[in-house]
């Protein structure tokens, strides 16, 4: 897939944080949205359209991995990319475990960011495909 | 120093002081991280800009605002994380309820902010000392909102409130709703419990007519403090 | 050792209590013997002194009598008998008076036998008596059936014939003496002959005339103490004086069992009070023993109360000053963030003009890299705040101890030590703390690692254990732990490592295993290496 093809939906619960990313992405040419709760993401997908979920792991409820769960179950072709605050591999193992394809930690830079996206996305769309 | 070390005691010391300690770090990460996309972003502008495209003297401008913005939480997030730092090396034999009543619940913030909980804070104008180490009434402000958010559940009101009495100050934590008769977290309660006890408090904790849930720690006075006037 | 601390002070302070005690005993009984014996020694002299001089009073008056008559006078009978009435009078006991010629015919006599006319020519007092000039007799059965002694002397020719003048002693005289010498009921005193003939009744030992059961002792120019037993065994003193000029022998004996009666009581006091202090000393020692041995464990769990507050404080103080460093750290990369945000807002809200683009990447960047910073500042704090708590996580127990093995590797191929890894299968995962499950493996091979010798062998099993928790043991086949160690060797401080080694290693091993909710325990016979088990619950609970 490239760039231009993904479509991506951000979620984090700063605000700030979302806004800007999403900007940044655009600019880059790709299709973003950003929410900040996990209801609001899972009404967005439910929506459908998104190749590429961006969750944040440390949300209130329903947190990263509880979104990670219903994607698994419900959307299996979307990518989900996990974030982390820190490098601990919890969070990421049981992320993997649930189904994420990748995992990035943040503060990220945001050309490895659409990279790992760009990755999962491929690694998602090899699976639909087969 | 005490005969028999109070194992249970200190670890659940270091646990609070790491979970604590976490959370600042947490929050301070999602700082950065705002102003690394803050930034990340303006450096983007600028780059298009370079390209050709033009740039918005608004927009940039409202950027760097925001960035300041997220600097200044950053800074207040450091400065909090420094006290909380150094209040395990003070050692005065008095601390004043109010101000750690004060830290505590910002502290707390972002652990209500996940459970949805909201916060109130009621504090008087004076000091309320208490005879006890800065450290462990930190503790003690932050295992009490525990229980309490513990017991009301996700997305509940609490207010806080510390006040003097005759006896000493009260430390109170009240739902502003009734609350179902939900079983109370064993562990977390048995820590609260211990550690009041260590400080010579008083703990009460439970339904009042209503339903609204009510704690209340009531701690032991300073010796030298002019207590002034009895809570209401 | 602390049978031998135990053993050595009693030893130490009884030896001196029975070396007392045996000295006081010996010197007791050595005065006591002295005290008792001295006043016997004494009694038995004076009385030989009395004795001697009786005898010499009557031999002078004889001898003084002897010499104031001569034969033609001492022929005449009537003359003999007022001689034998002053004589009776001068000194008591005398019984008759014979005179004899130097030829052993007596010529005169005065007293109640019918002497007159007896030939004593024959008889050896005679020949003793004209060559010696007195004589004292054997005692012997003589009138009235009741015991008579005779003494004698030579008056020598002057004018006219020499001749012999000799008188009957009656015993009563000198049984009184006698019985000056030993008036005690314990006690007995008589006179025999050097024959061992009594010559005066004995209390212990027949009538006059009797033969005495005991040996005469040797001749001695004083009087003497004796220790001897009778027949019977009993212990005697026998105090003994031979009589001068005499055939007599005074002994005088004593019931030493008897005499002895203040001492044995004595004796029985001073083995009692031995006996006592003794125990005393024992009980004193065996409780300040245990005292010692109490006090020093109190002080040992005092230390390790103390050390556990140490390292807490200490680590609470070092976290402290760590979180306050980092929130110092902090500070400078925010404050390069504001100061360069600030100059993006300056150029785009004062400068008249649009800055260029090139104008604004350089605080952009700037800012980028403070970010940057901060980042890896904020990860250091929360990576080392995680581990002030157990922090759960999905553990694969064979892969956290191939990576602890890891760190072992060098030392392993090095000593050429087999490192063997068996894991059942279907081994479950576990939600325990990863940083201190590796605390954990690293400590306990690291003591298998020191306990083995080059090319030993350490096994590493992995099994469930229950439904609810898998046990993880790690088997050397090194040097083994005496059992006298095996039940301490959790103990903080308890080592056998002579240099190296604070003794804390598995005593931290045992509160982090007991922390994660977790058992360990341990197996092992000296020589035969040991058997550290580990079991960990599959769901830690906090």
């Amino acid at each position: 897939m490239s760039v231009d093809q993904l479509r991506v939906l951000v979620v984090d619960d700063e605000q700030e944080l979302v806004d800007a990313l999403v900007e940044r992405l655009q600019l880059r040419g790709i299709e973003a949205e950003g929410v900040t709760t996990g209801s609001a993401a899972l009404a967005r997908l439910e929506a459908g359209g998104v190749d590429v979920v961006l969750l944040d792991v440390k949300m209130p409820a329903p947190g990263g991995l509880d979104v990670l769960r219903k994607v698994s179950e419900r959307w299996p072709n979307v990518a989900a990319v996990l974030v982390t605050g820190h490098g601990s591999t919890q969070d990421a193992e049981t992320g993997m475990r649930l189904g994420a394809s990748e995992y990035i930690m943040k503060p990220f830079d945001i050309d490895a960011l659409v990279g790992t996206m760009l990755k999962a996305a491929d690694a998602k769309g090899a699976q639909s495909r087969d | 120093m005490t005969d028999t070390p109070d194992t249970a005691g200190r670890d659940r010391g270091c646990a609070f002081f790491g979970t604590v300690t976490a959370g600042l770090s947490h929050e301070l990460n999602n700082v950065f991280a705002t102003i690394n996309e803050l930034s990340g972003l303006l450096g983007d502008l600028a780059a298009a800009g370079q390209r050709g495209r033009p740039m918005d003297p608004q927009r940039l401008e409202s950027i760097s605002h925001r960035i300041s913005v997220q600097v200044e939480r950053g800074q207040h997030q450091t400065k909090r994380l420094n006290r909380f730092a150094h209040s395990v090396d003070e050692r005065g034999g008095h601390t004043d309820l109010n101000t750690v009543s004060q830290e505590a619940l910002a502290l707390f913030e972002r652990v209500a902010r996940l459970r949805k909980v909201e916060l109130e804070s009621v504090l008087p104008d004076g000091p309320l000392p208490t005879p006890t180490e800065p450290f462990e009434l930190y503790q003690l402000v932050w295992r009490s909102l525990e229980v309490a958010v513990g017991i009301v559940g996700e997305k509940s009101q609490l207010e806080l409130q510390a006040r003097p009495t005759a006896d000493g100050p009260e430390l109170r934590i009240a739902s502003g709703h009734p609350v179902s008769n939900a079983a109370p977290p064993t562990e977390l309660v048995s820590a609260l419990q211990e550690l009041v006890a260590k400080l010579g408090g008083q703990l009460s904790f439970g339904p009042k007519p209503g339903g609204m849930f009510c704690l209340t720690v009531l701690l032991p006075k300073s010796p030298t403090s002019g207590m002034g006037e009895v809570g209401p | 050792m602390f049978l031998i601390a135990v053993f050595s002070v009693s030893v130490v302070s009884i030896l001196p209590t029975v070396a007392m005690t045996a000295i006081n005993y010996y010197q007791y009984q050595e005065a006591l013997h002295a005290e008792s014996l001295r006043p016997m020694l004494r009694v038995t002299t004076h009385a030989k002194l009395s004795l001697e001089s009786f005898l010499t009073e009557r031999l002078s008056a004889l001898s003084l009598a002897s010499r104031m008559t001569d034969m033609a006078e001492l022929r005449d009978t009537d003359k003999l008998s007022t001689i034998l009435k002053h004589l009776k009078q001068a000194c008591g006991g005398i019984v008759d008076l014979g005179v004899i010629t130097e030829s052993g015919q007596q010529v005169a006599y005065a007293g109640p036998y019918q002497l007159k006319g007896k030939d004593y020519s024959k008889q050896d007092w005679l020949h003793e008596v004209l060559r010696r000039g007195v004589h004292v007799s054997d005692v012997f059965m003589g009138h009235r059936n009741l015991p008579h002694f005779v003494v004698a002397v030579h008056r020598e020719a002057t004018d006219g014939e020499g001749f012999v003048m000799r008188a009957t002693i009656d015993t009563e005289a000198i049984k009184r003496q006698v019985l000056s010498a030993g008036p005690r009921p314990s006690s007995d005193a008589f006179i025999v002959n050097h024959q061992g003939i009594l010559q005066t009744p004995s209390r212990f030992y027949g009538k006059a005339l009797g033969k005495l059961s005991l040996s005469v002792p040797p001749y001695s120019p004083q009087a003497e103490l004796l220790e001897v037993r009778d027949s019977n065994g009993l212990p005697l003193v026998v105090g003994y004086a031979y009589v001068e000029d005499s055939p007599f022998v005074l002994m005088t004996v004593h019931r030493l069992d008897l005499i002895q009666e203040s001492w044995i009581s004595l004796r029985r006091e001073l083995i009692v009070l031995l006996i006592v202090s003794i125990a005393l000393v024992l009980g004193v020692v065996v409780a300040g023993a245990k005292y010692m041995v109490n006090r020093t464990r109190e002080s040992d769990q005092k230390r390790a109360a103390v050390l556990h507050n140490l390292q807490y404080t200490s680590k609470m103080a070092a976290i402290g000053r760590l979180a306050a460093g980092v929130a110092h750290e902090i500070n400078n990369p925010l404050a390069i963030i504001n100061q360069k945000a600030g100059l993006i807002k300056d150029k785009l809200s004062l400068s008249p003009e649009l800055p260029s683009p090139q104008e604004l990447i350089p605080p952009v960047n700037s800012v980028l890299s403070s970010v940057d910073r901060c980042k890896t500042i904020t990860h250091r704090l929360l990576g080392f705040a995680k581990h002030m708590d157990v922090q759960p996580e999905e553990i694969e127990l064979p892969l956290l101890v191939q990576e602890v093995l890891s760190f072992l590797e060098k030392e392993a191929s090095y000593r050429c030590i087999q490192v063997d890894l068996q894991v059942e299968p279907e081994f479950p995962t576990i939600r325990s703390d990863r940083g201190q499950l590796q605390q954990v493996f690293l400590n306990i091979l690291n003591n298998a690692m020191a306990a083995v010798e080059d090319c030993g062998k350490i096994e590493i099993g992995m099994v469930r254990s229950g439904p609810n928790a898998v046990e993880v043991s790690v088997r050397d086949d090194g040097v083994g732990i005496p059992a006298e160690n095996l039940g301490r060797i959790f103990e903080p401080f308890f080592t056998t490592k002579k240099s190296a080694g604070t003794g804390l290693g598995l005593s931290i091993t045992y509160g982090v295993v007991q922390k994660l909710g977790g058992l360990i325990r341990v197996e092992s016979q000296k020589g035969e290496g040991a058997c550290f088990t580990v079991e960990l619950p599959l769901e830690h609970r906090s």
